[in-house]
């Protein structure tokens, strides 16, 4: 509860353009929002990139816009950082897959500091990213949302613009279809 | 299902390096700091983006939307107090009178002022059990005994003020300014003075005595005003038939007299 009126001040104190604001949810969302940008474009430069596009994105909407219709920060960052690897995508004509080879999976875990742990993420993360590539984008994208980053249901409802009831249902199935596949893994 | 859950929730240790968030947010510092002038953003900036945007809209007319606060608050209570004089037990605005009742004693600070009040308030009690009376009301016995003895705590507070009053100023003599003249009302028979209300006794005769007591209080006359209120209990505990026996009877005595 703490967290959450924390977040509403500032929510507020950035739509008030405060630049201390600014800096402060950059330190605060900035692992969740290159996480979300990793999986969605699964290049870790990219996703570097692209992240920093995002918050400079936030900060021009904010100052160009006289009322901001999202009701949470986080919903506005991760709605802006969709924008932003969609318009990505757009400007490079890729399509949007995941994949992530040896190398950046490498990159990733170095990340780690104990060697033990490193390798136990290594293999969920080659696994994981194996096998999510192959779902849908909107299931990866639900996956990351709330299991990832922890984001609440009625989070993602509003960043996807659909009923809780929708984001539900999506998160039930993202979660079989992944299931299935890590099934299929093992045998 | 839960091993993919803890599986992806072992994800979140992925993070960018320290090194490129470091460097990033200096450049995005940079980046803001050369758009716009660093500016202290104040409370009430900070507020009016909390609030919801309609709300924050009328935010931008301070005095005005006081105003309107003011002068709707202020309507407002009087137009429930205007309405909820007319009401008896039961009625919806009568808490309302109720409370009108209370925070008019509660701000009243002279207890000649609060005697009257008592008095004010045991005539509009009688006023309610005559209409309760009349008209269909739920559990009427009972709104009537709550009445009664309302107006029986109103009067003694009423009889314990004035008491007091009249001990502490015994020197004082009633002020009589129309006493030679006659009040068209009451007519001396001997020593008694007697009320005319015509046919219609019973209550309204307890509000016309407490009536009289109220203006005697006014001429400074407590002792007199002590008699009325003390006449008015009498009058509310006689049944009305006999009243209005007795005071035809006194009335009859009257015209004898005056011929």
């Amino acid at each position: 509860m703490k967290g959450f009126f924390q977040d509403k001040i500032l929510f507020a104190k950035l739509k008030s353009q405060d630049q201390a604001a600014f800096l402060e949810a950059y330190d605060r969302y900035v692992d969740k929002i290159y996480r979300f940008i990793f999986f969605k474009v699964g290049d870790a430069a990219e996703a570097e990139d692209l992240t920093s596009a995002t918050f400079l994105k936030t900060w021009q909407y904010i100052g160009q816009q006289e009322t901001v219709d999202e009701k949470t920060l986080p919903a506005l960052l991760y709605r802006i950082a969709r924008n932003v690897v969609i318009d990505h995508y757009r400007q490079s004509n890729k399509t949007e897959m995941v994949s992530i080879d040896e190398e950046e999976s490498q990159t990733l875990v170095d990340l780690k500091q104990d060697p033990s742990e490193a390798f136990a993420l290594k293999a969920d993360v080659e696994i994981l990213h194996k096998r999510m590539k192959e779902l849908k984008d909107e299931y990866r994208e639900v996956l990351i949302m709330r299991f990832v980053n922890e984001l609440s249901i009625a989070e993602i409802a509003e960043i996807l613009e659909k009923s809780k009831g929708n984001v539900r249902v999506l998160i039930f199935r993202a979660t079989s279809a992944l299931k299935e596949l890590m099934k299929e893994e093992k045998d | 299902m839960k091993t993919v859950v803890a599986k992806l929730n072992g994800l979140n240790d992925i993070v960018p390096s320290t090194e490129w968030k470091e460097r990033t947010r200096e450049i995005l510092r940079m980046q803001i700091n050369a758009g716009a002038q660093a500016e202290k953003v104040g409370v009430f900036e900070v507020i009016d983006n909390l609030m919801p945007s309609w709300l924050s809209g009328l935010s931008s007319k301070p005095v005005a939307v006081f105003t309107l606060i003011v002068l709707a608050v202020v309507t407002g209570s009087y137009a429930s107090l205007r309405a909820s004089r007319q009401t008896k037990p039961g009625d919806s605005l009568y808490v309302a009178k109720m409370v009108g009742e209370k925070t008019q004693m509660a701000l009243t600070f002279n207890e000649v002022d609060k005697a009257k009040l008592n008095l004010e308030f045991a005539s509009n009690r009688v006023e309610e059990m005559s209409r309760v009376s009349a008209e269909p009301v739920q559990q009427k016995d009972q709104a009537i005994a709550d009445l009664n003895s309302s107006f029986t705590n109103q009067i003694d507070q009423a009889k314990s003020r004035l008491t007091k009053l009249a001990q502490s100023q015994p020197a004082a003599a009633p002020v009589k300014p129309a006493a030679s003249k006659p009040s068209p009302k009451t007519l001396a028979v001997g020593d008694d003075k007697v009320t005319v209300t015509g046919a219609n006794l019973g209550k309204d005769n307890v509000s016309m005595q407490i009536a009289e007591a109220q203006q005697l209080i006014e001429k400074n006359d407590i002792q007199g005003a002590l008699t009325k209120i003390e006449a008015a209990t009498k009058s509310a505990d006689v049944p009305a038939d006999t009243k209005a026996t007795s005071t035809v009877k006194t009335e009859e005595k009257a015209t004898s007299t005056s011929k």
